[in-house]
């Protein structure tokens, strides 16, 4: 078989294929537009004209447990900010802050930030370098007074 | 004529920009530059360490207010953008 005629295969089938797509997407939407068409029974909601009310929320209290005798033996509950120390100090805790640092350090804001940063340094150092070389060159070799061309 | 004119300005720009650049890498690999590079990369190193710990503080703040119980507020982000936008400034 001759290229032109695999071309002219391969394009049929492809044809067909689009044209089974097409089919079969006018059949999906013409099944879905009643359902979309369908009145909708309940009325709208009317935009309350009432003022809203800010009502406090209720303060829950973190009472303390008193350390007491549990069978003989002296039972001393841990505060709330032990609690929550050692929950932090846990291995994956410390895995999940330490990644959530990474990742905060390596979004797009703070990486563009930083490279900036570098960049700006760089450049800076380099000038200030060039700078200080040229006045060097020119303390070693100092220019002529200005008024000797004059012929004065 | 106006061919030679087009290629004698296309041919300066060339050497121009082909020598500034031959200058800075140049300069890149001289040892002034090694060392400038690598003071650059000190302040990248601190600024990114800086970001990783405000970070990590946010995090660890979060969890412990998940765990106390405490109401969400959010002055850690309102403390962050102005510390961002200080650093913008700087």
């Amino acid at each position: 078989m001759s290229a032109e005629l695999w071309i002219l295969v391969a394009t049929a089938v492809l044809a067909v294929v689009a044209i089974s797509a097409a089919v079969i997407a006018v059949r999906a939407a013409r099944r879905v537009a009643p359902l979309a068409q369908a009145p909708v029974d309940t009325p709208a909601p009317q935009p309350s004209t009432d003022l809203a009310v800010l009502e406090p929320m209720p303060q829950v209290d973190h009472v303390e447990l008193e350390p007491r005798l549990v069978e003989g033996r002296l039972v001393v509950p841990p505060s709330q900010q032990q609690v929550v120390n050692t929950a932090l100090g846990r291995p994956g805790v410390r895995l999940s802050i330490f990644a959530h640092g990474l990742a905060h350090a390596l979004r797009a804001e703070s990486r563009d930030r930083i490279t900036a940063m570098m960049r700006r340094e760089y450049r800076r150092r380099r000038r200030e370098r060039l700078q200080a070389g040229r006045r060097a060159v020119r303390a070693g070799r100092p220019t002529p007074p200005s008024d000797q061309w004059l012929g004065s | 004529m106006k061919s030679r004119v087009v290629w004698f300005v296309a041919g300066s720009a060339a050497g121009l920009y082909a020598s500034v650049k031959a200058r800075r890498a140049a300069y890149r690999l001289s040892t002034p530059g090694l060392v400038d590079q690598a003071a650059a990369l000190g302040l990248g190193w601190r600024a990114f360490s800086s970001e990783l710990r405000d970070g990590m503080e946010t995090r660890e703040r979060d969890i412990a207010r998940e765990l106390s119980g405490a109401t969400a507020d959010h002055t850690d982000l309102l403390r962050l953008e102005a510390e961002h936008t200080q650093k913008d400034h700087t």
